[in-house]
């Protein structure tokens, strides 16, 4: 089942007033999983609908595999799509539902039962859930459901909105990891629309930051989080320190972006700039202890490793040192470090 | 200081009142007419064997449902359309706007309206008829007919039409396996709701139905009050509301598994 390339041209698209995209022009890669990262608003779900067919662009075009599929329909566009809110339907069992996409392409009896059954095999899901409704099953188990009744049809490009939004942290992460090995098993070209930049992370090949209905920045995760184009992006994923260039070092005018794990509490190892300031907050986060620390006037936030912390003895009002390499600021637009 | 329970007694004690005497004082002495004969003064069955047996009554009754079945079947035709647009296609104010046209027309008196269609079909060339009646029938039970059709549509998850189209369901196969099965409830309680009442009509048969408007209302009516037959229609009321509450649990019975 290898996927089709998904090509956005120049799509535009409004709804009344609001122009919900402009001028998007993105290439979804045949066999990968494209994230389309943004807020609430950005206009990433009104770009899968329109992939999907069932929304039409106002402007521009949308290609698989260079063929010109703007005006096919969505019922005859072979995608499989799994929603936010899943949409299973809640008066058929599993079965019927994995079904439905097959039934609706005429296929019966025999080779249903078993394109149905080996699709409950690949989630995850064993004999006992095919009868059951719908509504009977957990979040995670209805997610695979939907999964699968996307997936049974063989469709050449499977699209996900937000599709872990409503689950509980322990059973995302599981499914995450699920998505991602359902995905490389089938090399099934793949969108996935999330506002989570951690979700982004943890599967995407490429990942589109937008924002506002534009594209802003196209990359594979770790480049995208190492070089971030923009102010936005910078703070969008990943965090970062904002803060004016001369203040982080450098002989510039205009604003950096300093990771929060770049800023390094108490440094002993080489650091090229170093201030002193007040610690403000401390927050324990598992892996991680966050820092909020007074530097003259301005607030920088810190992520310091737990062991790192532990060897420290810091708590709210401790007087501490903050430093960073210059090689880690960020700058945009010509600010170099 | 007066208990909570007997607060809620008293609450309620007007209402109870309201409708004992109203109307369950006045059904039991209908009853009580079915049975009685005024001029022997002696209890009998003999005007419920009359009117099931005798073949001028079972006319009017087959007329009767014929017409109410034509009725059914046209509001069906005519509502579920409507309500499928309404809850797949509009939103927000186009939604309201359009069940405000639906069922505003009803807040007036339901007398006034028949007599309006009335004036208007007069104005097409339409007399009092068979045609007359239909039509008549088929305007005062839109709504009923298609309030439950949509409350039914309305619980349908917003995307599962999305779904649907993308799993390959054309136009066909969105009626036949999603709209249809999803509108079933409400289909089925409109429609018991639409037989039940238009079995027993009164305005619209008079009003519209000319010398083909002898239904079951007009006949009850007829019996009682301009007949003098208090015994035959109390008898002849009784056999439609007893076989009208049968239905309708049993309607109830075999289709509460429908529902989800």
């Amino acid at each position: 089942m290898a996927g089709a390339e998904v090509r956005f041209e120049d799509v535009w698209k409004s709804y009344g007033r609001v122009v919900a995209l402009r001028e998007v022009t993105l290439t979804a890669q045949g066999g990968r999983i494209t994230v389309l990262l943004g807020p609430s608003g950005c206009g990433k779900t009104t770009l899968l609908k329109i992939a999907a067919g069932l929304l039409q662009p106002d402007r521009g075009r949308v290609y698989f595999n260079d063929l010109d599929y703007t005006d096919v329909p969505a019922e005859r566009r072979d995608v499989g799509m799994v929603f936010q809110d899943l949409a299973l339907f809640p008066h058929m069992s599993v079965f019927d539902n994995i079904a439905f996409g097959l039934r609706v392409r005429g296929i019966r009896g025999l080779e249903l039962e078993r394109r149905v059954k080996e699709m409950l095999d690949l989630v995850g899901l064993d004999r006992s859930f095919y009868n059951r409704r719908v509504t009977e099953l957990s979040g995670g188990q209805q997610q695979r459901v939907a999964l699968a009744r996307a997936l049974v049809i063989e469709p050449k490009v499977l699209l996900l909105d937000e599709p872990l939004a409503h689950l509980d942290y322990k059973v995302k992460q599981r499914l995450l990891e699920e998505i991602r090995r359902i995905q490389r098993s089938l090399r099934i070209t793949t969108i996935y629309v999330t506002h989570d930049q951690l979700e982004a992370m943890s599967v995407a090949d490429v990942v589109a930051v937008m924002r506002e209905g534009s594209v802003v920045q196209v990359g594979p995760p770790r480049e995208v989080y190492e070089n971030p184009k923009d102010l936005y992006v910078a703070s969008f994923f990943g965090d970062a320190n904002i803060v004016d260039s001369k203040f982080a070092g450098l002989n510039s005018e205009g604003l950096v972006a300093l990771r929060l794990e770049d800023v390094i509490l108490n440094p002993n190892e080489s650091v090229d700039i170093v201030y002193e300031g007040v610690v403000e907050d401390v927050v324990f986060q598992g892996a991680f202890v966050s820092l909020e620390v007074n530097v003259n006037g301005r607030v920088l936030k810190l992520l310091v490793p737990r062991r790192d912390f532990a060897r420290e003895d810091v708590s709210v009002g401790s007087r501490v040192r903050v430093g960073w390499r210059l090689s880690n600021v960020r700058g945009f637009n010509g600010v170099m470090a | 200081m007066v208990s909570w329970r007997s607060r809620l007694v008293l609450s309620i004690a007007p209402l109870v009142l309201t409708l004992a005497t109203l109307f369950y004082a006045p059904t039991l002495a209908l009853v009580y007419y079915s049975f009685y004969d005024r001029f022997r003064g002696a209890l009998t069955v003999e005007f419920y064997l009359d009117v099931l047996l005798n073949p001028l009554y079972a006319n009017v009754i087959i007329y009767s449902l014929n017409i109410a079945v034509i009725t059914v079947l046209a509001t069906l035709a005519l509502t579920l359309p409507v309500a499928a647009y309404m809850t797949l296609y509009s939103r927000g104010l186009e939604r309201v706007l359009l069940l405000v046209v639906f069922t505003t027309p009803f807040w007036i008196d339901f007398l006034l309206r028949a007599w309006a269609l009335k004036s208007l079909l007069y104005m097409l060339g339409v007399r009092e008829g068979f045609l007359a009646l239909i039509l008549g029938m088929i305007y005062d039970y839109i709504p009923f007919m298609l309030l439950p059709i949509y409350a039914s549509l309305a619980r349908m998850p917003p995307n599962i039409v999305y779904a649907a189209r993308t799993l390959g369901a054309g136009a066909l196969d969105l009626w036949a396996r999603i709209i249809v099965p999803y509108a079933l409830p409400g289909i089925l309680v409109g429609s018991t709701l639409v037989l039940l009442m238009s079995l027993t009509e009164l305005v619209i048969p008079t009003l519209l139905g000319g010398v083909r408007g002898f239904t079951l209302g007009p006949l009850i009516y007829t019996l009682i009050l301009a007949g003098d037959e208090w015994s035959r229609g109390a008898a002849l009321a009784i056999i439609v509301t007893v076989l009208s509450v049968l239905t309708a649990i049993l309607a109830y019975r075999r289709f509460r598994g429908l529902m989800f």
